[in-house]
């Protein structure tokens, strides 16, 4: 009839598979398995875009708080040409100088922060300023003041009664007030440096005269570039450093938003890749399913004489095509769709976000044929072992793929992905071996439940429910397994998302403190506490402020003591912040040693910061030198804390017990919070006590309290992607073995169950299945919260027995809506159409 | 012309002619009770052109006889020429080969891909031989069995009849030295069983094809040059019984 090519060609295998896979796709075959990667790839990339970009955001945020991409601060000019070396380099340069001096109009005088910048000030951000009545409506400007001009802080122009137009001498100069200054980019630069603050142009300091050899100035240099740029520019920087020198760096500029970011970051990522993780779960039933209705097709493939190999090469071919089409689309939607995402959130995210990057869409890409080839490639193995007897012998199905090899690829395959979205070797590899473990244990229990509930008697429907468990009991563990895991997963993202932000919020209180108050004298403490006590004002304790020099460790010179490069030479090459206490302050924890007694009073004791104890190289025993020009101490070492930077409380390096540190020069310090629309206590506070800084920190609060709430917003966003790839889990494990379903429904119908009774049956089921799922899911949570808690985030874990009722009561009402749904047809179609569609 | 051997268990000769041809062909399957044996030193000889029927009671081992005829199961012992090849001698892959080119099949329960319309279910043997005309082909074919109009019909939108022609048109459509049916009619009602016997034979003469059926359907196998009962393992010759007794066999 036809000329037949006998040599079997192996060149239109792939046409073949080509058209094969258009009609799988029309006859609806491949529907289920593709809608899973695809939504795969799409939460995924969609999760991997918007975290990117956010994630680039939140660090440009931050290092607007630094003003820059990199700053060095020095205490004396530098010695190279710096503007030089960044011109070399690409990189923007700009150079700062900033110093504490008063400011005098007419008689009176204010103690404030001036900060002298050239005219490329900011590198980054913005500054506001504002008329002074109006701080409402903000104006935002790219440039300083120019020469001749300063810009003041309000606070300055109420306490020195000042006018826009009016002097003002600084130094040697005069200028003349500009703008009133609301925001500078740069100002989060320590809470101490946060004195009243100044703006001038760097032309006029020789003017001024303020700047002599001795004088107590900052020097900043300010650079910004790209990475590829600024990286050797740091290296070659850092060899540079002299004693008295910095390199500053995002992290380390604000410990509050520093540990916020981080644990963001890791919680994006970390939902990025639950997503893939319950996506995988989804492709890999789907592609169980796809398999196990193809055995037919495979058998009579093999009749029509397609070999072994033939046929398995026939279906990884379509599957591959599917697969990088699929993936392509799910990387165009997740692309799409963080548009959305941004634009729906476009009031609390930063308005310049970053673009999208072309990381995210390969890494969507690879994960999409990773995931499909690992999770669907041991079922479509047995495809090729389907006996061709089968055309013949309905019940011939192939040998079952050895589970070792399934569930050791399916590992396999997490743990690359793991390492992809985390960058973490150790967190992978303790992952995937706490994850394989946990799974086999989890197996073996899922099982032992299976076979508890068999035992419970109860009405025909809890007996045929539970008899269908049990009768294919791998369908039903890999069910209860992808249940379990998927609760686990939405439970573990809800958790950590409501953990997380609650410990952000409990970090920045509402009523954190939002003043300082420096300055204060011995004889002025008894008033002050009087005075706040009258306003019902609470403050964090008036501690006493003495400075003092570290200069010798264990009898040795600092400097000898301190390796060259040695992070600890920071405290020695500038005056430490000392004081005593009888009580150890309540943010403050003891790691090591003990406190002291009543009796030690006086005592040459101290307690050190644990990680400047560290960064020193000393323990408890230890004994320093402090210098305090006229007199040094020495003291020993009894006990190290750890302390919580970002609470705005005072915080001290290092303590002394009371009265050891007598006949020292000493000044107080207090904070306390002030709701600010009280803020007219603080006129009356420094009508009183006239000599006292003020320092207002409600602005720092309020843009740490901003970056939170984006945070946290960004966080719910990605979780649910999450949710999204949970459903497509649940929709293809209910489908895994919806044909058995439909088909003993149906035959239910025809031996007279009615619908009741049939909604009943299935109900119990889909029931049974998703309680002892939210059991394992709850199994699973605690034990994963227990470690990340401890691990990645620092938290303090405590374990929720809400959350194991939630899981249950959940799993059970989310495994039946979606299971009745899924098996409508049973109930609302006549059985024979059931039969037949089978 | 057509040969069977007249005893049961004395194939002596082999004629030039043979299409398919078995010898002392035995096949023992592993069951929980101990090993089982279904087929037992049968012989079987086949000329080209001939149409043969096997008959036998349910167990008695005809699809497995099927099966290894056609080369799609590996007997226990014994041999089996299949076209000129020993298939007892091939791996399953080169009995792939073999069956691409020799054998086609009709089955009880149709066996169509639910994906794929009747025409490309037509187009799927010759699209693996390569054919680059499978779709004209294929749509003679189901011209030629009456589904003219159901080319792009899916299998479940299609009666028993008509599914069952697809599959006629299939198996003819890489155009085989021998059909194996294996209860052709089992599915079907009479009167539609009737009208898929005709057209099975109008295309088996058009073709020259060997037919191999198995079949419970005595009407069928009265069509058949051979009827072949399958008892205790073994083959009997059915040809010069009186039609009752037939009816007598088959009951057992």
């Amino acid at each position: 009839m036809s000329p037949v090519d006998s040599s079997a060609p192996t060149t239109h295998s792939r046409t073949l598979a080509l058209r094969l896979l258009w009609r799988e796709w029309k006859g609806g075959e491949l529907r289920l398995l593709l809608a899973a990667l695809l939504i795969a790839v799409t939460a995924s990339s969609a999760v991997g875009f918007f975290s990117d970009r956010v994630e680039r955001a939140l660090v440009r945020q931050a290092t607007e708080f630094l003003g820059a991409d990199l700053v060095l601060t020095s205490a004396r000019p530098f010695e190279s040409d710096l503007r030089q070396q960044a011109q070399q380099r690409q990189l923007q340069y700009s150079e700062q100088l900033v110093f504490a001096s008063m400011l005098i109009q007419a008689e009176q005088m204010l103690l404030s922060t001036v900060k002298a910048v050239d005219s490329r000030y900011p590198l980054k951000g913005a500054i506001k300023v504002a008329e002074p009545r109006s701080q409402d409506s903000p104006e935002v400007v790219k440039q300083g003041p120019g020469p001749g001009t300063i810009w003041l802080e309000p606070r300055i122009m109420e306490s020195l009664q000042l006018q826009l137009g009016d002097s003002l001498e600084l130094g040697s100069a005069t200028f003349r007030v500009d703008r009133v200054l609301l925001h500078e980019p740069d100002r989060g630069g320590g809470l101490f440096s946060l004195q009243p603050r100044a703006l001038i142009n760097l032309a006029d300091i020789p003017a001024t005269e303020i700047v002599q050899p001795g004088s107590r100035v900052t020097y900043r240099y300010l650079f910004n570039g790209d990475p590829a740029q600024l990286e050797p520019f740091r290296q070659w920087l850092d060899t540079q450093l002299k004693p008295g020198q910095r390199i500053l760096n995002v992290e380390r500029e604000n410990a509050s938003l520093g540990t916020t970011l981080k644990r963001a970051q890791s919680y994006l990522n970390l939902s990025g890749l639950l997503a893939v993780i319950m996506a995988s779960i989804a492709i890999a039933m789907a592609a169980r399913r796809f398999s196990e209705r193809h055995y037919d097709q495979a058998a009579l493939l093999r009749c029509l004489g397609q070999r072994q190999k033939q046929i398995l090469k026939l279906y990884i071919a379509q599957l591959l095509i599917a697969g990088t089409l699929v993936s392509s689309l799910g990387v165009a939607l997740g692309w799409f769709a963080q548009y959305a995402l941004v634009e729906l959130m476009s009031g609390l995210l930063p308005g310049d976000l970053p673009g999208p990057g072309l990381e995210p869409a390969l890494i969507g890409l690879a994960t999409g044929l990773l995931v499909l080839a690992g999770f669907s490639l041991p079922p479509l193995l047995r495809l090729s072992s389907v006996s061709p007897l089968r055309v013949l012998r309905r019940e011939l199905n192939p040998l079952p793929i050895s589970a070792w090899m399934v569930y050791g690829m399916a590992a396999l395959l997490i743990a690359i992905l793991l390492f992809v979205y985390t960058q973490d070797i150790r967190l992978t590899l303790i992952v995937a071996g706490i994850g394989s473990v946990g799974s086999f244990i989890l197996g073996l229990l899922a099982w032992f439940l299976l076979k508890l509930l068999t035992r419970i008697s109860g009405p025909m429907s809890w007996r045929l429910a539970s008899k269908n468990l049990q009768r294919h009991p791998s369908d039903s563990l890999g069910q209860l397994f992808a249940f379990g895991i998927t609760l686990a997963a939405m439970t573990l993202i809800l958790s950590v998302r409501n953990d997380l932000v609650e410990n952000w919020e409990k970090q920045l209180p509402e009523q954190a403190p939002n003043n300082f108050l420096i300055n204060i004298q011995a004889w002025q403490v008894p008033d002050l506490e009087q005075f706040f006590q009258s306003k019902r004002i609470q403050h964090s304790g008036i501690y006493p402020m003495v400075r003092g020099r570290l200069s010798h460790i264990n009898e040795q010179s600092a400097s000898q003591w301190l390796p060259e490069k040695s992070p600890g030479r920071r405290a020695i090459s500038r005056e430490l912040n000392l004081t005593w206490s009888a009580e150890l302050a309540e943010d403050n924890r003891l790691v090591d040693g003990r406190w002291w007694q009543a009796q030690d009073k006086g005592k040459p004791y101290i307690s050190l910061e644990a990680d400047l104890a560290r960064d020193l190289g000393v323990t408890i025993g230890d004994q320093l030198r402090f210098d305090f020009g006229d007199r040094n101490i020495d003291a020993e070492i009894i006990s190290l804390r750890t302390l919580d930077w970002g609470s705005l409380r005072p915080n001290f390096y290092v303590i002394f017990p009371p009265d050891s540190l007598q006949g020292l020069p000493a000044n107080y310090i207090t904070s306390f919070y002030l709701d600010p629309e009280r803020s007219l206590a603080l006129n009356e506070l420094l009508q009183q006590f006239p000599t006292l800084t003020l320092l207002e920190v409600e602005q720092l609060l309020s843009n740490i309290r901003q970056i939170v709430a984006q945070v946290a917003i960004a966080v719910e966003y990605v979780m649910l992607f999450v949710l999204a790839a949970g459903v497509t889990v649940l929709f293809a494990a209910l489908a895994s073995s919806i044909d058995e379903r439909l088909q003993e429904g149906a035959l239910l119908r025809t031996l007279g169950a009615n619908r009741r009774t049939l909604t009943a049956v299935l109900s119990m089921e889909f029931a049974l299945v998703g309680a002892v799922a939210g059991l394992l899911a709850s199994i699973l949570n605690e034990g994963i919260l227990f470690w990340l808690y401890g691990f990645l985030f620092n938290l303090d874990y405590q374990p929720s027995p809400s959350m194991w009722l939630i899981n249950v009561i959940c799993g059970a009402v989310l495994v039946t809506a979606a299971g009745l749904y899924a098996t409508r047809r049973i109930i609302k179609h006549p059985p024979i159409t059931v039969f037949r569609d089978l | 012309m057509k040969k069977v051997s007249e005893s049961t268990t004395d194939f002596s000769s082999k004629s030039a002619n043979s299409i398919l041809s078995a010898r002392n062909l035995c096949k023992q399957v592993d069951a929980q009770e101990g090993t089982l044996t279904i087929l037992s030193g049968l012989d079987l000889e086949v000329n080209q052109g001939d149409s043969v029927a096997i008959l036998g009671a349910s167990g008695a081992g005809k699809s497995t006889l099927l099966g290894l005829l056609a080369g799609l199961d590996s007997a226990s012992s014994g041999d089996i020429w299949l076209n000129g090849h020993r298939l007892t001698a091939l791996d399953e892959d080169q009995r792939a080969e073999v069956r691409s080119h020799t054998v086609g099949f009709v089955f009880q329960n149709f066996q169509l891909l639910p994906a794929l319309t009747a025409q490309e279910n037509v187009m799927l043997p010759l699209e693996l031989q390569g054919n680059s005309r499978a779709d004209q082909e294929a749509q003679q074919l189901l011209e030629r069995v009456g589904l003219q109009h159901r080319l792009s019909h899916y299998p479940k939108q299609l009666s028993g009849g008509e599914q069952q022609r697809v599959a006629l048109a299939r198996a003819f459509a890489s155009d085989p030295k021998v059909l194996f049916a294996d209860e052709p009619t089992g599915n079907l009602d009479p009167h539609t069983g009737e009208r898929i016997i005709e057209l099975l034979f109008e295309l088996n003469r058009e073709q020259q094809t060997t037919l191999i059926l198995v079949t419970h359907d005595v009407s069928l196998a009265k069509r058949c040059d051979y009827r072949l009962q399958l008892v205790d393992g073994r083959l009997q010759n059915l040809n010069d019984q009186p039609a009752d007794n037939t009816q007598g066999l088959q009951a057992l």
